[in-house]
Parts: C-alpha cells; sequence; structure tokens
C-alpha cells in the first residue's frame, strides 16, 4: 500500500524548502561580493566585464528578489523538521 | 486479577529494537520516547513475562503516544505477539502472530499531549498463545505504508504501552 499523499506533499516542501534555504545563503553570499564591487567603484573597461556590469548587477538583483518571495517564506515555514523526506522517489 | 487490571507496562527505554526497520530513541523535554517514521513502517519490541495472576481472558494493549509536531491526520498502530514459552519457540528466528490493529482517526490537536489507544486481542491464536508465566515479545509498530489510515505527517512518539486483562 502506498503512503498518503500528505507525506509526498510533505515530502516535496521539505526537500524544496531546503534547497531554497540554501540557495539564499548563496545568494546572500553573491550579494556581499556585489556591494562590496559597487562600494569600491571599480572601473570594468579592459576587464570582461566592460559594458556588462549593469546587466550582471540587474540579473543578480532579479535573482534575489525571486529567491526571497514570500511564497518560499510560506513553504520554508511549513516545512516538519521529523519528516525525513522520503516519500518522493527521485 | 479482574478484568481492566494492569499486567505489565513498558516505557520507551525498554525497547529492544529489531534489527531493521526500528523506532529511535530520543529525548522530548526529558520524556524518552521512540520516534516511529511517518514514511516507512517501523516497529519497536517489548519483552515480558506474562504474570502467573494472568486468568486467560484476553489482554488489552494501550499504546501511549503523541506527535511530534502534528496535529491533524490520522495514524495507524499495529501490535502482535510472539509466544517464546517453555520449549514453544527457536529464538533464531521470530514468530510474531498476525498483527490487530487500531486506526486513530484523528491525532491530538496539540502535538504534546499523549492520546492513549488500545488494541484488543481474544485469548488464543491472536496473541500466539501466550499462557501465564510465559515470556513472550511484543512488537509495536506504525504503519505509515497504510495510507488511507495513516496521514498525520512527521514522527509519532510512542512513551509507554501498557497490557491489561480484557
Amino acid at each position: 500500500m502506498a503512503v498518503n499523499k500528505t507525506k509526498q506533499v510533505q515530502t516535496l516542501v521539505n526537500r524544496t524548502a531546503a534547497e531554497i534555504e540554501a540557495m539564499r545563503a548563496g545568494m546572500a553570499r553573491i550579494v556581499r561580493y556585489r556591494d562590496a564591487y559597487q562600494a569600491a567603484g571599480i572601473d570594468a573597461t579592459g576587464t570582461i566585464l566592460e559594458g556588462r556590469t549593469s546587466a550582471l548587477v540587474s540579473a543578480l538583483t532579479t535573482l534575489n528578489t525571486a529567491l526571497n518571495d514570500a511564497t518560499f517564506d510560506q513553504l520554508i515555514a511549513a516545512k516538519v523538521p521529523s519528516h525525513r523526506g522520503t516519500a518522493l522517489e527521485v | 486479577m479482574a478484568s481492566g487490571d494492569s499486567l505489565i507496562q513498558w516505557t520507551a527505554a525498554a525497547n529492544e529494537p529489531p534489527a531493521s526497520n526500528f523506532a529511535t530513541l530520543d529525548l522530548r523535554n526529558s520524556h524518552a520516547v521512540l520516534d516511529f517514521d511517518d514514511t516507512a513502517d517501523e516497529a519497536a519490541v517489548f519483552r515480558g513475562v506474562m504474570p502467573q495472576h494472568y486468568a486467560g481472558g484476553g489482554v488489552t494493549v494501550y499504546v501511549h503516544y503523541a506527535m511530534t509536531s502534528a496535529t491533524t491526520g490520522k495514524v495507524r498502530w499495529d501490535a502482535r505477539f510472539e509466544r517464546i514459552g517453555d520449549g514453544q519457540q527457536d529464538i533464531d528466528s521470530d514468530g510474531f502472530a498476525s498483527a490487530q490493529s487500531v486506526n486513530v482517526a484523528a491525532v491530538p490537536g496539540t502535538s504534546g499531549h499523549v492520546d492513549i489507544q488500545s488494541i484488543a486481542f481474544t485469548n488464543g491464536a491472536q496473541m500466539d498463545s501466550v499462557a501465564a508465566g510465559e515470556s513472550f515479545r511484543l512488537k509495536i509498530e506504525r504503519k505509515p505504508s497504510d495510507g488511507t489510515n495513516d496521514t498525520a505527517t512527521g514522527d509519532a512518539e510512542l512513551l509507554a504501552v501498557e497490557l491489561r486483562e480484557t
């Protein structure tokens, strides 16, 4: 007999929330580097970022906004710590 | 002994875990508990000697449990006996009788509240014919593989088991 769908839903919630939290942590590190770069007022002329700095900063801002969407806050709040996340086979 | 009188009681620390798929010992606010997974069937095993005052009227197993975090949903508990007795069971293998079950329609609305559920066994084959003075094992199992009767997410925590004369 298969486990109830509530367990499968919880596996998706737990696993997704854990990955989102990891991505948020990574994003926070990227933001610190971005902010440090901008604060330093670096002239990118003659480097790989020449003419691309604004696009990069914009893309990072968009990604940061997406990762911090309130929907993911609700997902993270819905984690059940004692659920081991094994009800879905991947 | 009369009907309803207590025969034996066990706490979580008395568990003799099976070799695989076992409930895990844990502490909850210094209460020793056995954590039963919400996805894989897990079991705990308790050993006893049926008291001499068991009158042969059948027994009822009382399962004392709380949910780690769930406040809604259902949980299913199974119990089964293995008679060891005097020359009745080769202990190099397991010989548990068929399980009897209780389907809990709703777990407590507060996760720290302990619920007590009962599972009745008639005297004889249902309790593997354990008689007064005979040693036995009692296996308690949570059954999340029963997707109809076990829907609560997160661990179920067993605190104690009581055996009474039915």
